[in-house]
């Protein structure tokens, strides 16, 4: 494109200074063009008339015409034809044409500045009838990228002159309903130039729009993925949504740009330390997030215990997390949040490569189209080699050691139809470590999915999932005198469908079923032969069906008011085959107090549950640029995370609902102020939420959960108490951006039995292992350069609750015994720590066809060794376990 | 699995340079200066009273903080008024012995009567709830024992085998569930070098354990018993002439064996990433007055009496002589077998000895 307008200008130049006096022999043309984009019309002229049009493409993109010609001078005919949208032709000679602005074109439109909003264009026709003033029509279509054809989530789509909007879905698909008539819609994307179209709106009628990415991509990045002034505009309240964009910007750990741990700079969001698997989302555990990936249900979202993501982040398009304010009835099955990844499609015209290289992993991804605009492909991975380092290190233990992981991905989209099309994607993760040679822990996530989204009318999309998947784990000894293999697995299988309908005036309803059949098998411990006191175990598979139907409407009920309300209906069937053990009733729980075993048959119902969802929100506009939301929401869950540990390990249990184990519910109440200043480039937000949870699984003092044949003894069912007070502030334009979250929130469990030496501190509230009130994280970005950006982000949070020894006493033949505080009765000091990394980038022009970036960054900028956990020796004096001084690392990223 | 967990978090104190990471391996440990140590010291009530005509003890004491250098320091209760209630009224008071030991001779515990412990000191009362004989079980310790080599893993990653002497106590099965807890004694002969043929009976310090079994009804497995290994004893000069491992065998209640192996899972805790959560172990004492629970716990057991004796002439060991010098002017153990270090050391054999 670089080449065209250098020659354009050069032609320009040339006009310019020999000026138009030419007379030039016209030629005659015949023609009739329906709407097509002005660039094919060009085009196919220039090949049918053998002449050459020389413009500026960025003028005319996009724009859609219908013009006719009946024997009319080729000039004469592009006139008319241009003239529309403020530009004219001149001959330059009898075979090149030179398009130019008139006074009437606005030339700072396009391409300088993307949010200015565009004004003179074609008016396309949509629909047909006359548009009687005051009626409603819906307009939909798709939104894609224009490089590569993939269709773009949550670009906006709003009408200028009636103020409405909405965003494109999963599929990219939009849906808008507005008066007809005159007016200007403006399409929009992170990272991409607005595109302004002015349409007549008669009766309902589809659009396609492509957009293009901004001229430098730097420049055009901001920190939201949606309208200025989406958040004040939307339903949305307890969500984050965060484009690629936005997470490769912050600094990196181990020079890779991670979703997870940028989620954790978000209000609301923490984890129990750095390196710690997993995240705690408004007071829940680590076992109450749903992670999808493309849909897929993913166990364990880190591969080496949490430095780094699941998520490969060459292929990730953007990430929302729900955090159970206002989840869409589409999704549940866990408590406090739903984490939703999307990854990218591949590009529909040409083959790209992208990847990076880091001091312990490597990533490279790599796309294209299978049949151009029609198929595409997209496959990527990223591999470890961390051991070197291990190698190293002067030090036996560390040097048996070994810890590495990959992950792969592939994705291949097909459009059969403009109405129908299909994914089908595969995931493959594994991790193996491996301490002091002897002992190997393995685990690893396999999924596949196949998605087909079918178009039955504008007004009427279909989505269909089907998917497989599975997380295993298995721990070996291959050495010395007790070898074992400890083997574990989840699998699960699942088809969903949903329904999105647009045909009631103002109302999006949603509607959907969905079906899993989970097989938990908690684990196999085999002694190799010859093992010196060890005996097998094996717990029995548990099986379980979880089922569920949701519609909702996004109900909007004036200009000022809108509603969304929606249910879920949850169903969950333990099925057999198993053995249920039964206890005496009476007296605590325990393998001694077993009764009887009753025995179900394959496929057989042992227990079922089943529940309503109901989820609410609403918002009230008090001006354009303030909004006040509330929602109510209610989750259920029958899958549970065991863990007593004080980091989630990948080896921790996950337990069914089941016989003894009942489904935890959560009921979350939260009001929001939504306010944006200065022309929507500061966003504020103030959240308060509230949430009670019933029948979470806590765990007994001294709980064995790993290779327990009856768990259930050892666990207790609580009730939760969270609430909390999340405070953002936004700059999402300027030289410096960045945002200031803060957060004070408190989680409080508590867990009786009806065996008060079981109940957990005396029966009253405790304070949650990841209640951790202050939270607080600053993140900025300083451009110093249209390719160098500094990056920094602090945070600071309250130290994490922990058991401690408060006095030793002696007892029975043991001389001294610590006496530990109640649960989680102390802190460990408080955590904060400083990042900062500069990337430097190369070719981010447009058209240059290998990008490149180095990226340096420091972890830990003044080296605080943040306690990671405190644990106790055998004379009870406390030991600080840091995981991570200061850390520099260097990445090169690559693009092709 | 735990000992296979704890090995596995045993690594440390390094610092890799610059590159650091890995992780847990290459995480780093520091002493760190925090107090969280209790304001007022527990009562610690710790004893039982058992079926058989015998002195009943309970043992009293505070807890402690901890000092500079970690070391416990035992906090006797010496001037407690202590006596056992049963639920017909009577009571029976125990005497001090000294040292926070308080007992009585004068009574056993009886079938279906229930008892409980009153400890009255200074102006607070503590008080265990009743407890009650458990179900009537076969009872009676039969012990055996087989010369074994127990290998281990040592610090430096080597395999190092000891021979030595497996103890086992031979469980009948039963239809109902029975709890065990054995507290052993380790006894052995001490024979100064250079006064052959005068022999002291030494009970050995305890070993810090809690042997406790779960003896689930309906045992699996052949036979109508099974042996569950009690302890190991090493070889050494101890065991050259006649070793007791005497074992009061105890059966428990349910409640009572939880508490005991609570503390037994306490007390193996290392402090890894991957160790349960340390918790608070409540019992059933408690003060009266304001329900607060007391450390310890009150029991009222079944109680049988297991031994087993052998010495170098029953092991395929030979066992290598005490290093004794020529006889110094400094009595030793050398030279007096009197003072061999231990809880009792007596002149004469105990009348229970083979």
């Amino acid at each position: 494109m670089t080449h065209r307008l250098l020659v354009f200008l050069m032609v320009l130049m040339l006009v310019s200074t020999l000026a138009s006096a030419q007379r030039v022999t016209p030629i005659k043309i015949t023609e009739s063009f329906a709407q097509q984009p002005i660039e094919r019309v060009l085009s196919s002229i220039e090949s049918k008339y053998n002449v050459r049009v020389f413009y500026n493409p960025d003028w005319v993109r996009g724009i859609i015409i219908s013009e006719q010609a009946n024997d009319e001078s080729l000039t004469d005919f592009l006139n008319k034809l241009l003239g529309n949208v403020g530009l004219k032709v001149e001959a330059y000679d009898a075979a090149n044409l030179v398009v130019l602005p008139t006074e009437n074109f606005n030339r700072n439109v396009r391409g300088a500045d993307d949010t200015a909003v565009e004004a003179t264009e074609t008016v396309l026709e949509i629909g047909s009838g006359t548009g009687v003033a005051g009626r409603v029509a819906t307009l939909s279509g798709y939104v894609k990228d224009g490089r590569n054809g993939e269709t773009i989530i949550g670009a906006s789509i709003y009408s200028l002159e009636n103020e409405k909007g909405t965003v494109t879905n999963g599929q990219g698909f939009f849906n808008l309903e507005i008066p007809t008539g005159r007016q200007r819609i403006r399409f929009s994307f992170i990272g991409f130039e607005d595109e302004v179209r002015e349409i007549n709106l008669r009766s309902d009628g589809a659009i396609n729009v492509e957009l293009f990415e901004g001229v430098v991509s730097l420049e055009s990045v901001t920190v939201t993925g949606e309208a200025p002034d989406e958040n004040v505009r939307s339903l949305d309240m307890g969500v984050e949504k965060l484009t690629i964009n936005t997470i490769k910007k912050l600094p990196r750990l181990l020079g890779e740009a991670d979703v997870v741990k940028s989620l954790v700079l978000l209000p609301g969001i923490t984890t129990v330390g750095e390196g710690a698997a997993g995240y705690n989302v408004r007071g829940g555990s680590v076992g109450e997030n749903l992670i999808l990936q493309d849909g897929a249900e993913v166990f364990n979202s880190s591969h080496l215990f949490g430095f780094f993501s699941a998520f490969n982040p060459d292929l990730v398009r953007g990430v929302s997390l729900y955090k159970g304010g206002s989840v869409p009835a589409d999704l549940g099955g866990r408590l406090s949040s739903i984490l939703d990844v999307q990854l990218r499609e591949g590009n529909y015209k040409k083959i790209e490569g992208n990847g990076g290289i880091g001091l312990l992993t490597s990533r490279l991804a790599l796309e294209g189209p299978i049949v151009t605009d029609k198929t595409s492909f997209l496959v990527g991975g990223r591999a470890s080699y961390s051991d070197w380092i291990l190698n190293r290190v002067d030090d036996v233990d560390l040097r048996q050691s070994s810890a590495s992981f990959y992950d792969a991905n592939i994705k291949i989209s097909h459009e059969i139809n403009p109405n129908n099309k299909i994914f089908l994607t595969g995931y493959s993760s594994q991790d193996r470590f491996s301490l002091a040679s002897d002992t190997t822990f393995n685990y690893g996530t396999d999924l596949a999915s196949l998605k087909w989204n079918h178009l039955f009318s504008p007004q009427v999309f279909l989505s269909t999932t089907a998917t497989i998947g599975n997380y295993s784990y298995d721990v070996t000894d291959e050495e010395g005198l007790n070898q074992f293999e400890l083997n574990s697995k989840i699998d699960y299988r699942s088809l969903e469908s949903s329904l999105e309908v647009d045909i009631l005036d103002s109302h999006k309803l949603t509607m959907g079923v969905k079906a899993t059949l989970y097989e938990n098998y908690q684990g196999d411990f085999v002694p190799a032969e010859g093992s010196f006191n060890l005996t097998q175990v094996n717990i029995p598979k548990e099986k379980a069906i979880e089922s569920a139907a949701y519609i909702s409407d996004e109900w909007d009920v004036s200009d000022n008011v809108s509603l969304s309300l929606g249910v879920r209906y949850s169903d969950w069937r333990n099925i057999g085959a198993r053995d249920v053990f039964l206890y005496q009733q009476g007296v605590p729980m325990t393998t001694g107090s077993i009764i009887d075993t009753l025995s179900f048959e394959h496929g057989e119902e042992i227990q079922s549950y089943a529940g309503l969802e109901p989820r609410a929100s609403l918002r009230l506009s008090m001006d354009a640029s303030t909004s006040v939301k509330v929602s109510y929401n209610r989750m259920r869950q029958y899958m549970h995370l065991v863990s007593n540990t004080v980091a989630v390990t990948p080896i921790d249990v996950w337990q069914m609902s089941n016989y003894h184990i009942r489904p935890a519910v959560s009921d979350q109440y939260s009001i929001g102020l939504f306010k944006n200043f200065s022309d929507n480039t500061i966003e504020t937000s103030l959240e308060y939420y509230h949430k009670d949870t019933r029948d979470v699984l806590d765990f007994k003092g001294g709980a064995k959960l790993l290779l327990n044949e009856t768990l259930e003894t050892d666990l207790l069912q609580g009730v939760g108490r969270a609430w909390g007070i999340e405070f953002l502030i936004k700059k999402k334009e300027g030289v410096l951006t960045g945002w200031l979250s803060y957060t004070y929130s408190r989680t409080k469990l508590r867990a009786i039995s009806e065996f008060p030496n079981e109940t957990v501190n005396q029966g009253e509230f405790y304070a949650a292992n990841y209640d951790k009130p202050h939270d607080l994280t600053i993140v900025a970005e300083y451009r110093l350069g249209k390719r160098v950006t500094l990056n920094g982000n602090f945070t600071y949070s309250t130290g994490r609750p922990i058991t401690a020894p408060t006095s030793s006493y002696s007892i029975g033949q043991l001389r001294s015994l610590a006496d530990y505080s109640r649960r989680n009765q102390f802190r460990i000091p408080d955590f904060h720590r400083l990042d900062i990394s500069l990337t430097v980038g190369r070719g981010f022009k447009k058209a240059r066809k290998y990008k490149s970036e180095w990226n340096f960054a420091i972890y830990n900028v003044y080296g605080r060794r943040n306690a990671y956990s405190i644990f106790f020796d055998e004379s009870s004096n406390a030991n600080k376990l840091s995981i991570l001084g200061m850390f520099p690392s260097i990445s090169y990223n690559f693009n092709f | 699995m735990r000992r296979e967990m704890n090995k596995i978090m045993k690594t440390n104190r390094f610092w890799v340079s610059s590159l650091v990471l890995l992780i847990i391996v290459s995480s780093c440990r520091d002493p760190i200066d925090l107090k969280f140590e209790a304001e007022d010291p527990k009562v610690v009530i710790d004893g039982f009273i058992t079926d058989q005509f015998r002195p009943q003890t309970v043992r009293l004491s505070y807890s402690s903080g901890f000092t500079e250098e970690g070391f416990f320091e035992p906090n006797p209760i010496e001037n407690a008024l202590v006596r056992i209630e049963d639920d017909q009224g009577e009571s029976f008071d125990l005497t001090h012995q000294g040292n926070g030991l308080y007992e009585s001779t004068s009574f056993f515990a009886e079938e279906g009567k229930s008892y409980r412990v009153v400890v009255n000191l200074e102006s607070e009362e503590y008080a265990s709830t009743f407890e009650q004989l458990p179900a009537e079980a076969p009872q009676n310790a039969t012990l055996s024992y087989q010369a074994e080599e127990k290998e281990e893993l040592s610090g430096n990653g080597l395999i190092v085998s000891d021979d030595g002497v497996g103890v086992y106590a031979n469980i009948a099965k039963s239809d109902q569930t029975v709890y065990y807890q054995w507290l052993i004694q380790e006894w052995f002969i001490a024979e100064a070098f250079f006064s052959p043929g005068i022999f002291c009976y030494v009970k050995d310090f305890d070993v810090p354990r809690v042997v406790v079994l779960e003896d689930q009804a309906r045992q699996e497995g052949e036979g109508d018993s099974y042996d569950f290994r009690l302890g190991f004893v090493p070889v050494s000069v101890k065991t050259k002439r006649d070793f007791a491992f005497v074992a009061n065998q105890l059966i428990l209640t349910q409640e009572a064996f939880e508490y005991w192996n609570d503390i037994k899972e306490q007390s193996q805790t290392v402090g890894s990433l991957f160790d349960s959560a340390p918790f608070t172990i409540i019992g059933n004492v408690f003060n009266t007055n304001t329900d607060e629970a007391a450390l310890g716990y009150f029991g009222v057991y079944r109680e049988s009496i297991g031994r087993t004796f052998f010495s170098e002439a029953e092991l395929p060991y030979p066992i290598t002589d005490y290093p004794c010098n020529p006889p110094p002017v400094v009595p030793n153990i050398c030279t007096d077998c009197s003072l061999w270090a231990g809880e009792i050391n007596l002149g004469f054999k105990p009348n229970w000895w083979r």
